[in-house]
């Protein structure tokens, strides 16, 4: 019965979402020119009326050429301040929830490849997730990919040492680059009068060193996700433990 | 078509949590919920014949798909990680204190 | 300089992570500067966050309407933070981030950075639900209010695709047919569980009656002021009043389940957090009949509804053995649930009186009838647990604190003088009502001339 009632809800709400669906258009036909992302694209917010060309175009009103990035950064940082905040929280959270827990230890042999491959792979995976955040405003990733590329390092390090255990600098990591970011807005404020100003030349579009604060704030988001992340496994890991 | 998948996606996630009993198979339905709808916010922003929104050496001209709805999906899951990471330290208490995650029980085990 | 409302709390929550014990210390000093910017502030201030021009970037919109619902927040984030006690260590990081979230939520003119916002209010709020040990109706929490965020991104993004951007000024400027009601659907099951409207609201009673005396004092308060304001910004500035209809039915619904639920409960905090989810579906139901009387009156029953809940609450989760040894508390307790109840003199009595008025003349009959019935269920269940609680012999005190007292002493006080005065939350409430109805001018101070 149960099972039924549910089964009409869900079929309900399905329905209900199909209709909704008619109003909108369909896949793939999108008017981008009726969206404030073309100006995004063109980068013509503040009235740019060029075409951008990669490694040609400069001093643009946002340098980098990863577009996903420029909204995320910049047209949009403030959303992604939040999006740091809510992570934070889920992480502040988790370790307040688990405080006290009783705690058992699995007496587990860590696999003889995970370990040796570990000692191979692991400085790689930190290169890789480092790569990922500094050319975030250039190529696909960013922070967010990026420090979780690291903390699935620190994933690994846990699975293959059984008694590792992650230091308590990580949170102080953490702690000081979620204020690196805030600090960045502040600065903005000082010499700009207005919150998360981009302060730095945008440079040659497509050049890594452009975009002004753009890579710094990934770079600082990059670490605070890593340790973010890895504090989370850390805390779950420790579940296990006397 | 992605439009339909997801849709029925978010059915699923809506009939698991309505109908199952363990409370670790609500937080499923709730990260299914939550890919459904990201799935859903990405496709909003295709448009055919379009690429990814970087310039680069291979598309160094604008001839792009529209970013916003990726920007907007990465701070939705980002979002959706940090609620699971809650559920699931809430779950480790729950099974804790009540000894099982059968919701029923759960009940019996109050009153 | 409002964005500093945001980032200076949000700066602390981060450096009190190595500096243990600072976010405690911090708390009301960064409280009395948000309400410093406040004071120097003149309405409206447009903040484009990043320089960049309204319907593209994010913009803080400080009008009439946001100005007193943030003043109202940190004045309660003010009274909190002067009764540390209540909050555990560990946790006042927690207060922190929620006074971010809480002071982004409204400030915000962005539908996406409001869904952000919304979500890290959830985020501390599970955390704040889970306080003294409550991990299953914290996770009832979670669960539900991660459904109710997903209905919210999704209205959020059928807003963008009508609309073009995420901005509330210029979603409001278009006009997008038959959408509107899709999205305004979306919306109301995307509020609906913060607002907690009636098949959404199971989760109140189980994280407001936890035994934690910060968990409903906060969410019952601050939080729901600002999710009521949400409401309003929403469903009549952005949405026009689409769909109001099912919000007023769902608010009638909410106060009968509610006070109905109410009457039933056998111990107080449950009682309590029960007349809460009655209480917000009367503000819904005033506030979705659009017009100026019933928005006022609707702000008006929610500040006197703060008002005593931060009274009842702090003292429902202390007092075991009555008020005989505790007159003063025992004062406060009953002045505050006199008010909720709506007694002629007491500060309830205007609201209630105001939202009913405003009801007739629009016609309607059907909401001073679920008002009247609900107070005549109130009286029945606050006397009950008043006469309980003042009858009971006992030889010792409860160990109130001598500041909570001192707080909820001053509060009624205010009850009892808004009753005579009404002036002081009835202006702040008809500014937020005028603001809230301003469609047009909402929409010129944010967009300028465009």
């Amino acid at each position: 019965m149960r099972r039924f009632l549910s089964a009409l809800i869900a079929l309900g709400l399905i329905i209900i979402l199909l209709e909704f669906l008619n109003l909108i258009p369909d896949f793939g036909n999108v008017d981008l020119s009726k969206r404030v992302s073309n100006s995004f694209i063109n980068k013509s917010v503040d009235g740019n009326n060029e075409t951008i060309e990669f490694k040609k175009s400069k001093d643009l009103e946002d340098g980098s050429a990863n577009v996903v990035t420029s909204i995320v950064v910049n047209y949009r940082s403030f959303d992604t301040l939040g999006e740091v905040t809510v992570l934070f929280t889920a992480a502040l959270g988790v370790g307040l929830i688990l405080k006290g827990l009783r705690r058992k230890r699995f007496y587990r042999e860590p696999n003889f490849i995970l370990k040796t491959a570990n000692g191979i792979l692991l400085p790689l995976i930190f290169l890789f997730g480092a790569y990922i955040f500094i050319h975030g405003h250039l190529t696909p990733g960013g922070g967010f990919p990026g420090g979780t590329i690291i903390a699935a390092g620190i994933l690994v390090l846990y699975l293959s040492n059984e008694k590792f255990e992650l230091s308590h600098r990580a949170k102080i990591l953490e702690s000081g680059m979620g204020t690196v970011y805030v600090l960045f807005g502040l600065v903005g404020l000082i010499l700009s009068g207005i919150f998360l100003r981009n302060f730095l030349p945008t440079g040659v579009i497509g050049e890594l060193f452009s975009a002004g604060i753009v890579p710094l704030i990934y770079v600082a988001i990059g670490f605070k996700v890593g340790a973010e992340l890895s504090n989370l496994i850390s805390e779950f890991q420790k579940e296990g433990q006397q | 078509m992605i439009y339909y998948i997801s849709i029925i996606l978010i059915g699923i996630g809506v009939y698991g949590l309505l109908s199952q009993k363990n409370l670790f198979k609500h937080l499923i339905s709730l990260a299914l919920i939550d890919t459904a709808i990201n799935l859903f916010i990405v496709s909003t922003g295709y448009i055919n014949g379009k690429e990814a929104p970087i310039y680069s050496e291979f598309t160094p001209i604008a001839n792009f798909v529209d970013p916003l709805p990726q920007a907007l999906v990465l701070t939705a899951i980002v979002i959706g990680v940090g609620v699971l990471a809650l559920g699931a330290a809430m779950l480790i208490k729950i099974k804790e204190k009540y000894g099982t995650l059968n919701v029923e029980e759960i009940r019996r085990g109050d009153k | 300089m409002i964005s500093l409302m945001i980032a200076i709390p949000l700066l602390f929550a981060f450096v009190s992570i190595v500096f243990k014990g600072l976010a405690k210390y911090a708390l009301p000093f960064i409280v009395l500067l948000n309400i410093l910017i406040l004071l120097i502030a003149s309405t409206p201030v447009v903040e484009n966050i990043g320089g960049w021009k309204a319907p593209f970037g994010i913009s803080l919109v400080l009008d009439d309407a946001s100005y007193y619902v943030v003043l109202v927040v940190n004045l309660i984030f003010l009274l909190l933070s002067l009764i540390p006690q209540i909050i555990d260590k560990g946790y006042d990081t927690i207060i922190l981030l929620l006074l971010t979230s809480t002071n982004g939520l409204v400030l915000t003119g962005d539908l996406f950075n409001s869904f952000v916002f919304i979500e890290i209010t959830a985020a501390a709020a599970y955390i704040l639900a889970y306080h003294r040990n409550n991990p299953y109706g914290a996770f009832k929490y979670l669960i539900i209010g991660g459904i109710s965020g997903s209905f919210y991104l999704l209205g959020t993004i059928f807003s963008y695709v009508g609309a073009g951007s995420l901005n509330m000024a210029h979603i409001s400027n278009n006009s997008f047919g038959q959408l509107t009601a899709a999205i305004a659907i979306l919306f109301i099951l995307g509020l609906g569980v913060e607002a907690k409207l009636f098949p959404l609201a199971g989760w109140v009673p189980d994280v407001y009656a936890s035994g934690s005396s910060l968990t409903p004092t906060i969410l019952g308060t601050a939080i729901t002021f600002a999710i009521m304001y949400l409401t309003g910004r929403i469903f009549i500035t952005v949405l026009h009043g689409t769909f109001l209809d099912v919000l007023y039915i769902l608010g009638l619904l909410t106060v009968i389940v509610g006070e109905v639920a109410a009457l039933r409960q056998d111990k107080l905090l449950r009682a309590l957090a029960y007349s809460s989810i009655a209480q917000a579906g009367l503000v819904v139901a005033a506030i979705s009949l659009n017009n100026i009387d019933s928005l006022t009156g609707a702000y008006f029953h929610s500040m006197n509804d703060l008002t005593a809940k931060f009274i009842l609450f702090p003292i429902a989760t202390v007092v075991i053995k009555g008020f005989e040894k505790d007159r003063l508390a025992g004062f406060a307790f009953s002045v505050a649930s006199f008010s909720l109840i709506g007694f002629p003199l007491f500060a309830g009595f205007r609201s209630k009186l105001l939202i009913i008025s405003s009801a007739f003349s629009a016609g309607n009959y059907i909401l001073p009838a679920v008002l009247f019935f609900a107070s005549i269920v109130e009286a029945a269940y606050l006397l009950k647990w008043n006469i309980k609680l003042w009858f009971e012999k006992s030889d010792t005190s409860n160990n109130i604190p001598w500041n909570l007292k001192t707080i909820v002493l001053v509060l009624s006080i205010l009850l009892l003088i808004i009753g005579i005065y009404p002036d002081l939350y009835l202006d702040a409430s008809r500014k937020i009502a005028q603001s809230i109805l301003d469609t047009q001018g909402y929409i010129n101070s944010v967009l300028g001339g465009i």
